[in-house]
């Protein structure tokens, strides 16, 4: 009671505009206290949020010399009697990129057996000069020439559906035949019987490691068995100068 | 003696104007603030639902709002919770954490999130509890894409400025209220229209009895998903709604509407007009390689989704 008497007695001896100063002051801070949660009352809604994240697709690739688009990867035409006579086989560049160092991945090679090269596949590596370049790759620019090296021995690869035992009597190894195998590729039953037999292709794959987080540079080389040909009498050199064969060339990851 | 009085008095005079001068403005002032007050009162009294003055348990509701919303009580924030300052969102100030489940979750849940990719489908949900027998509620949501820059410890998150982006965002992450798992198909798309906003309404009723609300969510990892192309392509799986449904239409209206929430073509491409199921179907190697695509840009062009939900009622509660 003794200090409400006391603020009375301090309020009693302002003056009368200060009296009023001060009630206006006190009406207006309550105004403001009152005004503010009305305001809030208002927002009747709730908002809420979560974040994820997206995963980054894999990657795998396969293209052309100094990692051109897989369209400038040409095979274009053989001369079967330039390789017989310089003994060089033909070579071509290209490369699997995985973006990452040591994933596991499949390369499959994938042929018709019309004409009888050997197919062989080599690491490579980008090399600076000519010299000693197995491969000399024409960049899409025409002009700007780029040097490939086999690096290391052949890849062994395994070919799944190889006929063996009748390598002799074609002068190659050709692909099994199987009508229930390749029945739903060739429709077997609208060519009246299994596919023809060089029309099959032999599969041979190979599992590598990635060993650049860019690109891996491979060497497919196309060589003659020159002596199986000559002497294989089935196969004449000249009958058979415009025939075509058709290579498939892919990559997969490596499933365990 | 008598010019000094006369002084004075001219000097309290004057001063006595101008304290009435400064109590005239104030008393000014505080009429306004008054009505302006008085105002407030009103317009929130014509506003003001008749609601229970009480809480169930909830974690966040404004007052006055008829309606409160919880999470389960395993749930907990998201995997990427930190990310949310470095977007400069106002969490915890004016919007709540969505909080996951182990079992439901937008791939977000605990230190082996994965994130989420084509193919990948799971579910979110939410409690909400009415505090009047019955609420009209309306649940809007926002995809937002977002990359990210880490230097040293400092993460930086900014906004995807690409519109090709933002839209494929809008098609290709989907939300469904319904799924049946046995059949697995989903009802009830929940679909973006004219902008990234996605909008469903709702009545929850059972005054102080806590509903969950399920949102089925899905990145569909192929075209025939969506659109049904079995007629035309020997081999196609069939579609993830009922066709013969509203559902399959919704989201069939929604693709040919829409083509550019879902393909990744040149602007000028024809397969961008005139897209029916019909079309779809009979090159469907070239829009669904556009779908694909697509999926791409998304996995490399955004690192970070944030999914807003914002609840508010419904006119005509």
């Amino acid at each position: 009671m003794n200090k409400l008497e006391r603020w009375k007695k301090k309020f009693h001896s302002l003056s009368k505009a200060q009296k009023i100063e001060f009630v206006l002051a006190m009406a207006l801070t309550i105004a403001i206290i009152v005004g503010v949660p009305v305001y809030a009352w208002f927002v009747s809604s709730v908002r809420m949020e979560v974040l994820t994240k997206v995963k980054a697709p894999v990657t795998l690739d396969i293209k052309a010399g100094h990692k051109e688009d897989i369209e400038y990867l040409v095979l274009g035409e053989v001369d079967i009697e330039y390789i017989e006579k310089q003994s060089t086989p033909k070579r071509y560049v290209f490369c699997v990129n995985t973006g990452r160092v040591g994933v596991q991945y499949d390369i499959q090679l994938a042929h018709t057996t019309n004409i009888p090269f050997t197919y062989t596949l080599y690491k490579a590596t980008e090399e600076s000069s000519a010299e000693g370049a197995d491969v000399i790759y024409l960049a899409s620019d025409e002009t700007t020439k780029y040097y490939y090296k086999k690096n290391g021995s052949a890849l062994s690869m395994t070919t799944i559906n190889a006929d063996s035992e009748n390598a002799a009597k074609y002068g190659r190894t050709l692909a099994l035949q199987s009508g229930t195998v390749y029945d739903k590729t060739y429709d077997a039953a609208a060519n009246d019987g299994v596919p023809e037999i060089y029309a099959v292709p032999l599969y041979s794959q190979v599992t590598v490691t990635a060993e650049y987080a860019d690109f891996d540079y491979y060497i497919l080389e196309l060589g003659l068995d020159t002596n199986t040909a000559r002497k294989f009498e089935k196969w004449n050199m000249a009958d058979n100068n415009k025939e075509t064969d058709v290579i498939y060339l892919s990559a997969s990851f490596h499933s365990q | 003696m008598g010019k000094k009085e006369e002084e004075e008095k001219k000097d309290r005079a004057a001063l006595l104007l101008e304290r009435k001068k400064i109590m005239f403005n104030l008393v000014l002032f505080l009429a306004a603030s008054f009505v302006v007050l008085i105002g407030v009162l009103t317009m929130a009294w014509f506003a003001k639902n008749t609601v229970v003055k009480g809480k169930g348990p909830g974690i966040s509701a404004k007052d006055g709002a008829p309606f409160v919303i919880s999470f389960s009580q395993d749930a907990v924030d998201g995997a990427y919770y930190d990310y949310h300052e470095a977007i400069g969102s106002d969490l915890g100030s004016g919007t709540i954490s969505w909080k996951m489940r182990e079992s439901e979750n937008f791939n977000n849940y605990g230190e082996d999130a994965q994130g989420i990719k084509p193919g990948s489908a799971g579910i979110i949900s939410f409690e909400v509890t009415p505090l009047v027998d019955s609420a009209t509620l309306q649940f809007e949501m926002e995809l937002v894409g977002y990359v990210s820059e880490t230097s040293g410890n400092n993460v930086t998150m900014t906004e995807i400025s690409s519109d090709l982006l933002k839209n494929y965002l809008r098609g290709h992450v989907m939300f469904f209220q319904n799924y049946d798992s046995t059949n697995e198909i989903y009802s009830n798309p929940i679909l973006c229209g004219g902008d990234a906003k996605r909008v469903f309404t709702k009545t929850i009723t059972g005054r102080n009895t806590p509903t969950t609300i399920n949102i089925y969510w899905v990145w569909p990892e192929l075209l025939s998903d969506l659109v049904d192309v079995t007629a035309t392509n020997e081999g196609a799986g069939d579609p993830f709604t009922a066709t013969n449904t509203t559902h399959y239409t919704n989201v069939l209206n929604n693709v040919c509407t829409y083509p550019t929430y879902y393909f990744k073509l040149e602007t000028t491409d024809p397969l961008l007009t005139g897209v029916t199921e019909q079309k779809i179907g009979n090159s469907y190697s070239s829009y669904s390689g556009a779908y694909d695509d697509a999926d791409n840009d998304i996995g490399t062009g955004i690192e970070y989704l944030l999914l807003k939900m914002s609840i508010t009622t419904a006119d005509g509660d």
